[in-house]
């Protein structure tokens, strides 16, 4: 089981929360062209490599936050920053 | 945003609905209870749970008394809890409920939910209670990671449930539409460690 390191709860099983995605800044809505808004919505990087992922801890502090985990060996690093919510820079 | 000063749950001129719990002990729980005592259920949906979200460092927060993570029990029997950064709740019988808000500042308070129709509430006591615990929530239940007062969330028997560790026993909180499945689980759970029903 994949061990996340919720910032309010401490390590969790990773059941107890959801996984929102990667974190992308959201564009902005009144400029954007609609393929700018697709890839925003829709378009994922997925490296194999470290990246900026935003989780949900919906069994426990129902919190949002962003954090960085290495998609080859699912290691965690960097203090995560409460309140971000999905598309929100860190 | 509620103006939580004028709110008074004791004469809301509204008729409070009877409480009717969400867990019927059927003859499938029932049979499991052998009177062992070693895990002992009771239902508590009855009490009173009433949720308030407070600012951090605000006269309200202050006047709770808990941190986030933590409870403590009051003179008069309530059960005041930090489930979340800035959510509190009481749970307790509806008067002694009433009386702890009643003392409590406006200052930084947000909003008031009385959750006790929305919630079920199980009280789970007895010298096995840790281990079966253990047996259907992934947390770490010893002393150094769960002291008496500890206050966390946590999925018990793939329920979101809120946990709080007050006194010899621990409250365990789900949405009362899995009251039924929460009860049945947990007498499964303790079955092998003599599971008493009732109060
Ligand atoms: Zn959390």
């Amino acid at each position: 089981m994949l061990i996340v390191p919720c910032p309010h709860c401490g390590p969790r099983n990773s059941s107890d929360l959801r996984y929102v995605g990667e974190s992308h800044s959201r564009p902005d809505p009144n400029t954007a062209t609609p393929e700018q808004w697709r890839d925003y919505l829709y378009m994922e990087d997925n490296p194999a490599d470290w990246l900026k992922e935003t989780w949900y801890c919906r069994s426990g502090c129902r919190r949002y936050f962003t954090l960085e985990r290495h998609t080859g060996s699912n290691e965690f690093r960097n203090p995560p920053i409460p309140g971000n919510k999905k598309g929100t820079k860190a | 945003m509620v103006n939580t000063t004028d709110l008074d749950l004791t004469n809301s001129g509204v008729e409070a609905p009877t409480y009717r719990t969400s867990v019927v002990v059927t003859p499938a729980t029932s049979g499991l209870a052998d009177g062992g005592g070693g895990v002992a259920l009771v239902d508590r949906g009855d009490h009173t749970k009433l949720m308030l979200r407070c600012d951090a460092g605000s006269a309200a927060a202050a006047a709770l008394g808990v941190s986030f993570g933590s409870s403590r029990i009051t003179d008069s029997g309530v059960v005041i809890t930090g489930l979340r950064p800035d959510e509190y709740w009481l749970i307790g019988t509806a008067e002694s409920v009433t009386g702890e808000r009643a003392g409590l500042p406006a200052d930084g308070l947000r909003s008031e939910v009385d959750l006790t129709h929305g919630r079920t509430l199980i009280e789970v006591s007895g010298p096995k209670a840790t281990g079966m615990l253990e047996k259907v929530c992934g947390l770490d239940f010893s002393d150094a990671m769960t002291p008496r007062g500890a206050a966390t969330s946590a999925s018990v028997a793939k329920v979101s449930c809120d946990i709080v560790r007050a006194g010899d026993s621990y409250l365990v909180a789900c949405d009362r539409s899995f009251g039924q499945y929460l009860m049945e689980s947990l007498a499964d759970a303790a079955r092998e460690f003599g599971l008493t029903l009732g109060d």
